[in-house]
């Protein structure tokens, strides 16, 4: 599949979702105006990618602030990502924090109870 | 009519709850860090947000509580940016303030909404004042867990992270400016040990 790319701004995070290379990652601050519009690109394409019977999927989430419209749409794609494990792929998702942030390691808890999905959790180098 | 305009009532109104705040900003060893009035658009949004960031790191804020300071600042101008109402003349009527002594950080924002929200919101937010810690964080996973992104963007997440950030140490006031529009105020108190 063709890969997805957008490049981080001041207010939203650099996304790279590449199927030749493996990798996977939203990272950096998140607080665009419209996170719907912003993520959409994003859920699609992670939507359509499935239709290519991946074995695996993993998944890296190292941001430093969401707005609480990210927070949502992070969730919306963490839901399709259940549909991946329901379909017997196997998902994880590698959650990053920084060590004296525990409110972003709260937000990977809460995730992680919601879905059930398998969390690795990281705290990024200081 | 345009409201924004020196010596309508509204107007009064206005200015006398901003001239309030900045007097309670710049007593009692406080100070005003940061101040906007007027226009309010998502370029703003980045700018005062930019700001207020720079200004905690520069007088050595802790992280935690730039943080928490950064995150009430977004919700409160995001919010301000989709729900606020404009006077009849399409002029936004808003303000957004930052004072601190030496124990806090009071963040002031205020907005115009129709008459008709306000009861709506007062029941929400009342509500969410009278909720403990163990309850808002329920009230957050609840909304997490069925929460959509409406049109406007809004999801009912925003108040209850402004409520969590500062401990649910929030307070608001609506003032009726006349038969259309009410004038939102809100402050939200961060602690700097927290």
């Amino acid at each position: 599949m063709i890969k997805l790319e957008k490049e981080p701004t001041s207010t939203s995070p650099h996304i790279l979702l590449d199927s030749e290379m493996g990798k996977f990652l939203i990272e950096g601050k998140s607080f665009p105006e419209d996170s719907k519009h912003f993520f959409q690109s994003t859920i699609e394409w992670i939507k359509e990618y499935k239709l290519e019977n991946p074995k695996s999927f993993d998944l890296s989430i190292n941001l430093y602030y969401l707005s609480s419209s990210t927070i949502i749409s992070v969730k919306q794609i963490l839901i399709i990502l259940m549909d991946y494990q329901k379909s017997g792929i196997k998902v994880t998702v590698n959650w990053f924090y920084d060590e004296d942030d525990d409110d972003i390691k709260k937000t990977g808890e809460d995730y992680m109870k919601l879905t059930n999905l398998n969390f690795v959790f990281h705290i990024n180098p200081a | 009519m345009d409201l924004s305009k020196e010596g309508t009532p509204e107007h009064t109104i206005f200015a006398e709850k901003v001239d309030q705040i900045r007097t309670a900003c710049s007593s009692n060893g406080s100070k005003e860090m940061v101040l906007h009035i007027g226009e309010l658009d998502q370029n703003q949004v980045n700018t005062i947000s930019s700001i207020v960031e720079t200004q905690m790191v520069n007088i050595g804020v802790s992280k935690g509580v730039i943080k928490r300071i950064f995150n009430i600042a977004i919700e409160t101008l995001q919010n301000i940016c989709f729900h606020a109402e404009r006077d009849n003349n399409g002029n936004q009527m808003t303000y957004f303030i930052i004072g601190r002594n030496d124990q806090e950080f009071t963040i002031y924002s205020g907005n115009l909404l129709p008459n008709e929200n306000a009861d709506i919101l007062v029941t929400r937010l009342e509500r969410l004042k009278s909720l403990d810690e163990a309850n808002l964080k329920k009230e957050y996973l609840e909304v997490l867990s069925n929460g959509e992104l409406s049109q406007k963007g809004g999801a009912g997440l925003g108040f209850i992270t402004i409520a969590m950030k500062s401990n649910n140490n929030i307070d608001f006031q609506f003032q009726k400016l006349n038969n259309k529009l009410s004038l939102f105020s809100m402050k939200a108190i961060v602690t700097q040990d927290k």
